[in-house]
């Protein structure tokens, strides 16, 4: 490095969480095996600076760069709000009413129109696909394979990535898509929160938190209760507690899983019998709660929103970033209205592949369960459920997560 | 597990042996620096504990080296032998980061090995050991006794790949193998040779030596103050040995692919407020050297505080990520003119 007289004083290395559970993962086979070395993988790099929108795509194995593309959109921040809004609205309208918690999972008949709200989906997908995205991208993301490794950089949560639609499938169903968390550099907070440090953790003993909230139906609260049946891991539930009483016992749980409602305004999860905000999970509960998770723990929080974005005071804010921030190596939310069968069903697909996974790699499990169901012959339930399991997401960096494979290889 | 203790605190000493014996260690307690080095060969310790301020000599209590643990450690160094080390000490970590990056301990991924400033939290000490003890236990596993088998045509010569080494891109030398039987020739092309590891890892087998990830430092340069419309150049590279003038340095640990000499990275870059000829450059970074110098031309086009974030990722991994800050001023001929 020439001119070595400087120093660097004006760098903060900020740590990704994934890495403090690398050498687990290493040691346990989880950058290797998951993935070969010819699977191709895209970094898509995406940032908004006033009224443009950048992209740049990295690919490997070809080491090529793509862009950067650049997309101009006057009152960018507006029309995201405004995009957000009616996503929402959209996916709230399609759970509709005959989606209750109480639904059977199989079989269901669909109600009149449901084929015109799924049609709509697709629609809104692709709107928004073509609003955000510039043409030569586009023309880019067509011609990649699917199952491409797909990892957005962004620190701009507020992309639907997953529900965009390129005229033929979801973005999150044609490609294995993830999204790479950034902390925000300008906050001194955040680089408290997670200053580089060691911090000791079990590797193989397991434990589970599993909080349950939003006063179910006899019927889901039955089947979500068997997520972790067979699973040797030790299982504390919590069932309509106290906020304090979840944030005490989410500290010391590898995997940490909510079964309830996700509610907007503010953005929470209800893990009271009572909606009331003050009572349940919020973004600022998590933020400011004195508390750390396990370093590299896994998030699944199976409720509404609970991975979607909101504004608040002029940045884009979600619970599973804040999870990421609080410690978690991976998260796994939603980014829309899930009807609660749907919602059982993925969490249950997910705990059976992670369980029959020999590297417990909870990406593939992800996968596995995200696309649980695709080869079953079409029918408009199967179509359906299919299509809203693309509303979920997941954090973290796939190869360099903590290996959950339930005490298998326990030394 | 072997756990050698370099504690000169009789007290602090007897607690530690006490509370790793009942967790089933054998434990060498030692008081100062003249013969430790020796004296943990002769243990075949499977981990040290050091205290970094020690007596030169059992007999010269009071009379400490303020690095008496580092000298130790650089004396077992120098005879290739790197163990995996706790540190226990009264000083602050920063006092002896320089020294302790010098020695290139194992860091169980974490960037650093263990370090405690003492008092400690005995529950966090065994914890480590716990850790460094589950790590080692699975190593001895995949090592000892496992059929290693050799690539035809490799490149990587001299080495034998371990079977589930292989898998996870890890390489280990020749010599830390020895020939027991004869080779067979598989049908998929691969000579598997019966050959098996050693039934005692060496002490100084460790994943710095292994070609399947690498460890490097970064080196980063931008001035702290830069003038609105004039070039400026952000300078980025991993080194193999931290450099002196750094004051902050970033270990990390890059994934080898099997069979390959140098890891390719993407240098990626987001600054809104600069304008950029490029954003993306390419870094090869070879199992033996330092990396090519990524260097981008940066010209400020806003304001004041200015974040630059780098972000550097493998095919698989973003394997680092950090944000340099500069204040951007106003240009000098616009104020002054």
């Amino acid at each position: 490095m020439p001119n070595s007289g400087s120093d660097d004083s004006n760098v903060t290395f900020i740590e990704d969480p994934a890495e403090r559970v690398f050498l687990d993962a290493l040691q346990t086979g989880g950058p290797g095996k998951i993935g070969c070395s010819d699977d191709a993988q895209k970094w898509l790099f995406f940032s908004h600076f006033e009224d443009t929108l950048e992209f740049t795509v990295v690919g490997f194995p070809e080491e090529k760069v793509f862009g950067p593309y650049e997309k101009s959109i006057r009152a960018v921040d507006e029309l995201i709000a405004d995009l957000l809004k009616t996503v929402a609205e959209f996916l709230k309208s399609l759970s509709g009413s005959n989606y209750g918690p109480s639904a059977s999972n199989t079989n269901r008949p669909v109600g009149p129109g449901e084929k015109s709200q799924l049609e709509n989906l697709k629609a809104l997908g692709e709107r928004v696909y073509k609003r955000l995205i510039p043409p030569n991208l586009q023309s880019e993301i067509s011609k990649w394979k699917d199952s491409t490794w797909v990892g957005v950089s962004s620190r701009n949560d507020f992309i639907p990535w997953e529900l965009l639609h390129d005229g033929e499938r979801f973005i999150g169903e044609r490609f294995r898509f993830y999204r790479l968390p950034k902390l925000p550099p300008h906050d001194e907070a955040i680089r408290e929160i997670r200053p580089i440090s060691y911090s000791p953790s079990k590797l193989y003993d397991k434990n589970i938190v599993h909080v349950i909230g939003g006063n179910l139906g006899v019927e889901t609260l039955e089947r979500c209760k068997k997520h972790f049946g067979n699973i040797s891991a030790s299982v504390t539930e919590l069932e309509e507690r106290y906020l304090e009483e979840v944030l005490e016992a989410i500290q010391q749980a590898h995997l940490i899983h909510f079964t309830c409602h996700g509610l907007p305004n503010p953005l929470r999860l209800q893990v009271a019998k009572s909606a009331d905000p003050t009572v349940n999970l919020i973004i600022g509960s998590i933020r400011h709660y004195d508390m750390s998770l396990i370093d590299g723990c896994v998030v699944f929080a199976n409720a509404c929103n609970s991975a979607g974005a909101e504004p608040v005071l002029g940045e884009f804010r979600s619970l599973g970033l804040e999870f990421y921030l609080k410690g978690a190596g991976v998260v796994i939310g939603t980014i829309g209205t899930i009807p609660a069968d749907v919602a059982v069903d993925l969490a249950n697909s997910f705990y059976e592949a992670l369980k029959n996974d020999p590297d417990g790699n909870v990406f593939s499990a992800f996968y596995a369960a995200k696309n649980n169901g695709s080869d079953q012959p079409a029918n408009k339930w199967v179509d359906k459920s299919r299509l809203l399991r693309q509303l979920y997401s997941i954090y973290g960096n796939p190869r360099r997560v903590m290996c959950m494979n339930f005490g298998s290889r326990k030394v | 597990m072997r756990v050698f203790v370099l504690e000169d605190d009789e007290i602090l000493a007897r607690i530690v042996q006490d509370d790793l014996s009942a967790g089933g260690h054998e434990v060498t307690p030692w008081v100062c620096v003249e013969g430790a080095a020796q004296a943990i060969i002769s243990d075949r310790s499977d981990l040290l504990v050091v205290d970094i301020v020690l007596p030169l000599t059992s007999e010269h209590r009071g009379l400490e080296a303020t690095d008496g643990g580092i000298r130790v450690l650089k004396e077992l160094s120098d005879q290739g032998i790197n163990l995996p080390t706790i540190f226990a000490s009264v000083l602050d970590y920063q006092i002896n980061r320089t020294k302790i990056d010098d020695l290139k301990l194992r860091t169980f991924g974490r960037g650093a090995p263990p370090y405690l400033r003492k008092p400690y939290d005995r529950g966090v000490f065994l914890g480590i050991v716990e850790e460094i003890e589950a790590v080692l236990a699975i190593e001895r596993q995949e090592v000892c006794g496992s059929r290693v088998s050799i690539t035809e045509g490799t490149d990587v010569e001299p080495s034998l790949v371990h079977e589930d080494f292989q898998k996870e891109n890890r390489v280990y030398p020749r010599e830390r193998c020895r020939k027991s039987e004869s080779a067979t020739a598989g049908a998929d092309g691969h000579v598997t040779l019966g050959l098996r590891f050693p039934q005692e890892v060496p002490v100084n087998l460790s994943p710095r030596e292994v070609v399947g990830a690498i460890e490097r430092y970064t080196a980063v340069e931008f001035p702290r103050k830069c003038r609105i419309g004039v070039v400026a150049s952000l300078k980025i590279q991993l080194t193999i040995k931290s450099r002196l003038d750094s004051s902050i340095k970033q270990l990390l640990e890059i994934p080898l692919k099997e069979m390959e000499k140098e890891a390719t990275l993407s240098v990626h870059v987001t600054a809104p407020g600069f304008r950029m000829d490029t954003r993306t450059m390419w870094m090869r970074v070879p199992f033996d050297q330092d990396s090519d110098l990524a260097e981008f031309h940066m010209t400020p086009i806003a304001m004041g505080r200015q974040f630059i974030e780098v972000e550097l990722m493998s095919q698989w991994d973003r394997v680092g990520y950090f944000v340099v800050e500069t204040e951007v001023l106003a240009d000098a001929k616009q104020r002054f003119g």
